[in-house]
């Protein structure tokens, strides 16, 4: 049985969730994103991939593994977004 | 022109007064490289030239375009000019005894690893989100060891609160509000756009004095 802490501490006591809910921290806020792909999941974001970058666990995935970089239960993701003006 | 500039040992001593020994001991052997030299680019140069830092190194492959007198750091007398001829004769004004090495050239995957190979901090200061990206994914994928501060969202006339320098690993640091894109804001002020330069200035001034 999974014990996955979704929030850490609310009001004091921590909220577990008990079974087959898998999630991933992406930018800071849980997602029930475990098994997809990091390609999969930019085009759920809405992201275009020639416009950003992503952070796996503090390290960055190369773009030519966003197909095939699964994410996994409790992995962290950033994904930068970049626009344009400079 | 004055030409009775101060020699390098009292530029070092005034600089050494205003912001400490340990800190100028670090900075002027450091090197940082400026990736594009426009509005963000011009600006972070000027700021890390000041502070005194060492070796500069800044690359562009553009000219000074009359578009650009509203907010990068040339003159109307440099248009025409290579940015990196005129942004580097106004450093070594400002910074006689700074190492200035200047590439005129676009920077690509595969120039990337020879050019910035030498580089301990990397400022990027381009003006496309693709090209900001591309250079990002590089740096972070060949030299995971270098530091790397980027710029992203400073277009229009936002609250300058907004601007903001984020941490998203130990070596790699995003500056700006990350949302103004200059295709929908239709404009880039000099006054947001320099905020911007002086966050990523100052993040690559707080790692080299700070961290390395």
């Amino acid at each position: 049985m999974l014990y996955n802490v979704l929030s850490g501490n609310c009001c004091g006591s921590s909220i577990f969730v008990i079974g087959g809910v898998s999630v991933v921290k992406v930018n800071g806020e849980m997602m029930d994103a475990a098994g997809k792909n990091i390609a999969v999941l930019l085009t759920e974001m809405n992201c275009v991939s020639g416009r950003v970058a992503v952070e796996l666990n503090e390290e960055i995935v190369p773009k030519s593994t966003y197909g095939e970089t699964i994410l996994k239960d409790g992995d962290s993701v950033e994904v930068v977004r970049f626009v344009g003006g400079g | 022109m004055n030409v009775n500039i101060p020699t390098k040992e009292e530029m070092f001593h005034a600089l050494e007064e205003r912001h400490g020994s340990d800190f100028q001991k670090k900075i002027s052997k450091a090197s940082g490289a400026v990736c594009g030299l426009g509005g963000l680019g011009s600006n972070i140069a000027i700021s890390l030239a000041r502070a005194g830092i060492g070796r500069l190194h800044i690359i562009d492959f553009d000219k000074v375009d009359i578009s650009n007198l509203n907010r990068q750091q040339y003159f109307a007398d440099q248009l025409g000019e290579f940015k990196t001829k005129a942004l580097g004769d106004t450093l070594s004004r400002i910074a006689p005894y700074c190492e200035i090495v200047s590439h005129c050239v676009r920077l690509t995957e595969e120039n990337i690893p020879e050019l910035l190979k030498n580089d301990d901090v990397v400022c990027e200061a381009f003006d496309s989100a693709e090209q900001k990206a591309m250079l990002v994914n590089c740096i972070l994928e060949k030299f995971p060891e270098k530091y790397l501060v980027s710029g992203s969202g400073m277009a229009g006339t936002g609250s300058a609160n907004l601007i903001k320098t984020r941490r998203i690993t130990d070596h790699f640091f995003i500056c700006g509000d990350e949302s103004s894109d200059v295709e929908e804001a239709g404009s880039l002020v000099s006054a947001r756009v320099m905020v911007c330069a002086a966050h990523e200035a100052l993040m690559a001034i707080k790692i080299i004095t700070e961290t390395i």
